[in-house]
């Protein structure tokens, strides 16, 4: 698992026009972007547009003269500019609901999405693994929230858990998935580096 | 929100369950887009939470429809509408095989094996001028004896006797030797394989090895009626 520290020496090559830097800030934040705002956008052309829109102004910032002083704010910066441009969005679809009176709830986006997309069939493997591995109850339970989009509370009522088993199996599930994953990616790589 | 509140308040999960709204979405993403870890942690889970919605909507690959269209060819054996008639057919055909094929057949047997006297019809010279036709009364489960003379003519190496049926066609054939030959002959006959009517019965003589002529020569041609008893 790769962690990143956005230092001084990152900006500094963000500044520069360093490509395998700037194509690494585009890749990570890109999907966080993807995350933040699919709760918020129905329509992957206007995720995209404030996307783009980001990734142009924040870019731009970088490389102005004083425009980003401490490195570590980076990420913070990405998502303040993603906000701005996310309402200026909203304001010419004249919306007039700010974005704090919609909650996430209500908005999360339910198509296939770009990320969607990319699912791979190993990675459709590890997650019927993970599935596999519940007991039914669990299973049902995430399939009726995430699949059929039921309504959480409606659901947990129905199956005896509340709330907070429901982020417990979510937290566990997921932890099983990542181990999963990362032996899988490990497993590529030195496959790719030998094989 | 720093590192520790998101993990005690388990952000991460609340966020990709869509439970975060107002200051505290906003306090997450903020901490997100600056914490890798959480943010390697949401990526994770949303590929995880995408997998799941698309494994869901994908059939699985198991043979379900096939076990489906299966289950629904042999439910049609299974079905009341199929099954009723069939039993009570089945019970019909116990029924008539019980009451009235067995006795029937048991009578048969016993007709069979029961000792009884036999009437041979002799048909010695009978008919062979053609001016009495000597008549059989066959018994319907059963049959009857025939008593033949063969013509005591020399030079043959063996003989061969034929059954013709009113419509003349061969109903059964036999060859004799001339040792069999030298008494009169016993025929013992299915009344299922003869017909009612006039029949034919043929003696005809093999020339021995050596003669000039091969071929078969008719001795004795002897006609009788066969009448089946109802």
């Amino acid at each position: 698992m790769n962690f990143v520290t956005f230092d001084a020496s990152y900006v500094s090559k963000l500044r520069t026009g360093d490509a395998p830097t700037e194509q690494h800030f585009i890749t990570y934040f890109s999907e966080l972007i993807l995350l933040k705002l699919r709760s918020r956008l129905r329509s992957p052309e206007l995720i995209d547009d404030v996307k783009q829109e980001t990734f142009s102004r924040a870019l731009s910032l970088i490389r102005s003269e004083g425009g980003l002083r401490d490195a570590e704010r980076l990420g913070p910066l990405v998502n303040s500019i993603c906000n701005n441009v996310l309402m200026e969005q909203y304001r010419s679809s004249n919306r007039v609901e700010p974005l704090e009176d919609e909650t996430a709830e209500r908005l999360v986006e339910t198509r296939p999405n770009a990320l969607t997309t990319v699912i791979s069939d190993d990675t459709g493997k590890l997650v019927r693994h993970v599935l596999n591995g519940l007991n039914e109850r669990d299973r049902t339970l995430l399939q009726a929230v995430f699949l059929e989009e039921r309504d959480k509370d409606e659901v947990c009522t129905e199956l005896g858990v509340d709330r907070d088993y429901l982020r417990v199996l979510l937290h566990r599930a997921k932890a099983s998935f990542r181990v999963m994953y990362s032996k899988q990616v490990d497993a590529k790589k030195s496959g790719w580096v030998f094989g | 929100m720093n590192h520790q509140e998101a993990l005690q308040e388990m952000a991460v999960e609340r966020y990709l369950l869509g439970e975060l709204s107002g200051a505290s979405l906003d306090s997450f993403e903020e901490h997100l887009f600056e914490c890798s870890e959480c943010a390697m942690d949401v990526k994770m889970g949303g590929t995880f939470v995408d997998a799941v919605r698309t494994e869901g909507s994908v059939p699985r690959t198991v043979a379900a429809p096939r076990v489906e269209s299966a289950r629904r060819w042999t439910s049609w054996f299974t079905s009341p509408w199929f099954l009723a008639p069939a039993l009570a057919a089945c019970l019909l055909a116990l029924c008539f095989q019980t009451f009235v094929l067995q006795p029937r057949m048991r009578q048969e047997l016993v007709q069979v094996q029961a000792p009884s006297v036999l009437n041979p019809l002799v048909l010695a010279n009978a008919g062979a001028r053609g001016d009495s036709v000597p008549e059989m009364v066959a018994p319907k489960h059963g049959s009857f004896v025939i008593s033949v003379d063969v013509p005591a003519t020399g030079g043959f190496s063996s003989y061969l006797c034929s059954l013709y049926a009113p419509d003349g066609s061969l109903l059964w054939q036999t060859t004799v030797s001339p040792e069999q030959a030298r008494d009169a002959l016993l025929i013992n006959f299915p009344t299922s394989k003869a017909k009612e009517g006039l029949n034919i019965f043929l003696i005809q003589g093999l020339p021995a090895a050596g003669s000039a002529n091969g071929t078969l020569v008719d001795l004795a041609r002897y006609r009788f009626r066969v009448t089946i008893q109802k």
